[in-house]
């Protein structure tokens, strides 16, 4: 149990499960010769609160009122009210408790049974159990889909697998009747095996093609010893088999394997082959069922020639018909990789070869060659994922391709997703994302500044400079059009403006208008600003001053001084940033210097209209006054 | 007096002047162009608002006995801000009255000799507050040898020092993360670097920058730590001698024999950790160690594959 619940393969499913949510785990184990609180129901409550509070800070605020927790001994009731109200809270929170030993409990064993079908009777929790076979947990569980005997799982199924693969080969038998040595060779497997399956799978498929090419008794021997079980020398071996013919594209591959967040279409296949510029090239054509058959068939030899046996192709599933998947043999294949082998890997697949970029590219592709989608949804998902991986290209530029080339592959985005808004009628995802409530695809800029794309924004804003433009892109950039895409995972509490902090700053480099609204929405800076007092609390720190220096910046942009805060409130009372900064987001020191600033940008206002009316015969004014001259002095008179 | 009613006076004390610095600028500007009246009148409102509000921060962390030379020092420093919250209250009671009176009588009547007599005690309070600030300074480092070793150290800093690694020494016990540990360091030293960048030469709004942040990370430093010691006593509270070591004693001899546990074809368990919902039973996949486990047992067990290796020494999990 241990070993099951500090596994990273239990991690990673249940990751899956929790979806965005945080994901606890939770072990006790009981020991029917430990003390009392090793074998008692109160040991088990109090293991898992510890562990789940020890790992979850937050909950402690969240679950336990001041007084709480501080005396030393806890009564069975008490204990169990706080999971009832772990059960019963809203909490953005999944638990998985591993509780070793339920026939160690020493109490009837009914009891713990009922105890663990309590704890997994919400369905944010859910419990793995082990016991000795005993008659009440077999009356309780042995029917249950939901369990596994390991006397079906023993070394046993190892040879019996290998048995059945080597032993009823027709050159095999015919081969032991000569030489009745060949017959130890199944058990020479089980016995080096150590129980590992993926190096029995690997060495059976290479012993029975070395049976069918007739090698001798002896190579057999040395094929097997050649694998070793230590795993990752096992994995050496393996990719030292790989072709040099197909090195390159194997390791772009399994490169592009290991960093994507969710496993790759067989398309990733045709766009590793093919020309650098394909993808931006190809038309836009959807493919049927049996084209997507045909590319599965074909490739699935390739996939084995180029990749040895480390990389299959999966068929498709039933949730995901079209989809036919490229997965790992095994997961650990995918971190022995990334431990063991990711330099060697880019050297191999050379030096021009970004897996991000590339990432970005099958995502493309993907949505060049995907059906039509009534709602979007789908189409919704690789958009999503393709700005994931621009935006870890925005993190750390690109090794080789000209930034060009990511805007480029943008532009393209934007053309295929306005051929296949034409198709569908309504995504709900988009009308979250665009600050003028449409449900069509909105355009690439404005995605590209809500996913935090400076690069792209700057070439953007170079050649659009109009001011109801920019000031959009803003509101895009703040996350108030609330685009959800997220940062790279782990650091999802950072907020969609400290994250997009450089598009920002890019921004306010132009003549944008904070108070900008359109088609009269509210306006980037009223909408930031109710954004923050919604979640003021959920900010770290830095998060804050980041969002307070914004405040400040956009302010001096000549933001307005007094809204109204109420949404779709038209009679409620308007508030000033001061008022506002100060008593809602409590924050004195920042109110008194908006203050300040309000009282400068005021003086600067009334001194430039002084001076339009004298010159007002000139002809365009300029939107932004820089203090010049008289006026400068002035500045520095009410800067203090 | 403890290293955190500490930390946080001093915060408190930086916030004090940094608005008092905000106060009497704004106050001044009052003065120069008293005529959005209402409005006026609403920010001298919150003028005194803030500046009590601050005060009865500072008291709330003031010791009621001084122990040490130091702590008397800091006391001193306090009782010189509430002085200086009354000065600062009684000119905003002026501007108050003023600014009332403007509602009713003409702008022109402003009286330039009252004016500047108003102006001047603006000015003398600020020189009170420059004053402040520089003790503030000195107390915390008494000597400039700080700068160049660490033997400077007052008994404050190492008290605070001393208080973190305590910190830092539950943590560990409690095994819990250390990110929030080390975000706490940066803020401690964030702290005394903007209390070294108080320079008597540079300009106000530059000190002004320095004790925002003064007042920012201390308010952040106390919260955070005080959370988190409350958080290691509730912990404390259900930590028990035994909660590790049945685990510890469990080792297995050949982990890599399960991992078949993980295939989908062989098991459905990873479908239930993705999907799943409720309980899921291992029928007899049980951690033994080797005091319940006969050599006979061992041999005809279904636990053949992970068999356990004696405990000689706890291993750490």
């Amino acid at each position: 149990m241990k070993y099951v619940s500090s596994h990273p393969a239990t991690r990673e499913a249940l990751k899956k499960w929790a979806g965005g949510q945080e994901m606890v785990i939770a072990s006790h184990y009981f020991w029917i010769a430990g003390t009392e609180m090793q074998k008692s129901q109160e040991g088990l409550l109090q293991t898992l609160l510890f562990h789940i509070l020890r790992k979850t800070p937050w909950l402690i605020d969240a679950l336990l009122p001041e007084q709480i927790g501080l005396q030393r001994t806890h009564s069975l009731s008490q204990l169990k009210a706080f999971f009832s109200q772990l059960q019963g809270e809203e909490l953005e929170c999944c638990f998985c408790f591993f509780i070793d030993g339920l026939d160690e409990y020493h109490g009837a064993e009914e009891d713990i049974i009922q105890v663990v079908k309590d704890l997994a009777a919400c369905p944010r929790i859910k419990v793995c159990a082990s016991s000795r076979p005993w008659s009440a947990f077999l009356a309780e569980w042995s029917s249950s889909p939901q369990s596994f005997r390991m006397q079906d799982f023993t070394r046993d199924d190892i040879s019996a697998y290998v048995h059945d693969k080597v032993s009823t080969d027709a050159k095999f038998q015919a081969a032991s009747i000569n030489d009745p040595q060949w017959l130890d060779l199944p058990q020479t497997i089980v016995e080096r095996a150590e129980g590992i399956w993926i190096w029995v799978y690997f060495v059976v498929r290479e012993l029975l093609r070395d049976i069918r090419d007739n090698e001798p008794f002896e190579q057999l021997h040395k094929r097997i010893d050649s694998y070793p079980t230590e795993l990752s020398a096992f994995f050496d071996v393996i990719m030292g088999k790989i072709d040099q013919v197909h090195m390159k594209s194997a390791a772009r591959l399994m490169l592009s394997s290991t960093i994507a967040i969710q496993p790759l279409s067989v398309l990733a296949l045709v766009v590793l082959e093919e020309e650098e510029d394909f993808v931006i090239r190809s038309e836009i054509y959807t493919l049927s069922k049996d084209d997507l058959k045909d590319l599965f068939k074909s490739w699935q030899p390739r996939l084995q020639n180029r990749c040895r046996d480390l990389m299959k192709l999966e068929p498709a599933t039933r949730t995901e018909p079209r989809n036919f998947r490229v997965e790992f043999l095994h997961r650990t294949v995918r971190d022995f990789l990334l431990k063991e082998h990711r330099d060697e890997l880019q050297i191999k697949a050379g030096a021009d070869f970004d897996t991000r970029f590339s990432l970005c590219e099958v995502k493309l592709l993907e949505l060049k060659r995907a059906e039509q989608d009534y709602d979007g949804s789908f189409h919704g998902l690789h958009v999503m994922e393709l700005l994931h991986y621009a935006n870890m290209i925005e993190q750390e530029p690109l090794k080789s391709q000209v930034p060009q080339a990511l805007i480029e592959l943008l532009d393209e985005l934007d053309r295929v997703m306005k051929y296949h808004s034409r198709l569908y009628r309504v995504y709900r995802g988009w009308n979250r994302l665009a600050p003028n409530k449409s449900k069509k695809w909105p355009n690439i800029s404005w995605i590209a500044a809500s996913a935090g794309l400076t690069q792209f924004t700057r070439q953007d804003i170079e050649i659009n400079q109009d001011i109801a433009h920019v000031s959009v892109l803003l509101q895009c950039s703040l996350g108030c059009a609330d685009l959800g895409v997220e940062s790279t995972a782990g650091d999802s509490a950072i907020p969609v403006f400290a994250r997009n902090i450089n598009t920002i700053r890019l921004l306010l480099t132009t003549e944008v208008d904070p108070n900008y609204s359109i088609n009269r929405s509210t306006s980037p800076w009223v909408s930031f600003l109710r954004h923050l007092a919604q979640n003021w609390s959920n900010f770290s720190g830095q998060s804050k001053q980041i969002a307070l220096d914004i405040i400040c910046e956009l302010v001096q942009r000549g933001a307005h001084i007094r809204f109204r805060i109420q949404d779709e409130d038209e009679q409620g009372a308007t508030i000033s940033i001061f008022e506002f900064v100060r008593n809602e987001l409590g924050e004195p020191i920042t109110a008194w210097r908006l203050k300040e600033i309000v009282k400068r940008r005021q003086e600067v206002d009334r001194i430039s209209q002084e001076c339009h009316s004298e010159s007002s015969k000139s002809s365009n004014p300029p939107n932004i006054w820089k203090p010049q001259g008289r006026f400068a002095r002035l500045l520095a008179w009410t800067k203090w | 007096m403890d290293p955190l009613s500490i930390i946080s006076l001093t915060g408190n004390i930086a916030q004090f002047i940094s608005i008092g610095y905000g106060i009497l600028s704004t106050a001044r500007e009052l003065y120069n162009a008293p005529d959005d009246s209402a409005d006026s009148l609403r920010t001298i409102r919150l003028l005194a608002e803030d500046v009590k509000r601050s005060i009865v921060m500072i008291s709330k962390d003031i010791p009621d006995v001084a122990q040490s030379g130091e702590e008397r020092a800091l006391q001193d420093i306090s009782k010189e801000c509430g002085q200086l919250a009354d000065g600062v209250l009684a000119q905003i009671e002026k501007l108050r009255i003023d600014g009332e009176g403007l509602l009713r009588k003409l702008r022109a009547l402003r009286v330039s000799a009252t004016f500047r007599f108003k102006k001047k005690e603006i000015d003398e309070m600020l020189a009170r507050l420059i004053a402040l600030e520089a003790r503030l300074r000195t107390w915390w480092f008494p000597t400039n040898i700080y700068r160049h070793s660490i033997t400077g150290q007052n008994n404050v800093i190492i008290a605070i020092r001393s208080d973190l690694s305590q910190l830092k020494r539950t943590t560990n016990r409690l095994d819990i993360g250390q990110s929030v540990l080390s975000g706490l360091e940066a803020k401690l030293d964030q702290i005394l670097a903007n209390i070294e960048s108080l320079e008597d030469g540079s300009a106000i709004s530059a000190r002004r920058d320095a004790l925002e942040g003064i007042a920012l990370n201390s308010r952040n430093y106390k919260d955070e730590t005080s959370k988190m010691k409350r958080h290691h006593r509730i912990l404390e509270a259900l930590i028990f001698d035994s909660i590790y070591s049945r685990e510890e004693k469990i080792e297995f001899a050949h982990v890599k024999t399960l991992e078949w546990l993980f295939d989908s074809p062989i098991t459905n368990f990873r479908a239930w950790l993705e999907t799943g919902s409720g309980v899921y039973w291992m029928n007899g996949l049980v951690s033994t160690d080797c005091t319940f486990v006969s050599k006979i047992r061992l041999r005809n067990t279904l636990l053949i594959f992970f068999l356990v290796r004696p405990a000689v020494a706890s291993l750490p999990p």
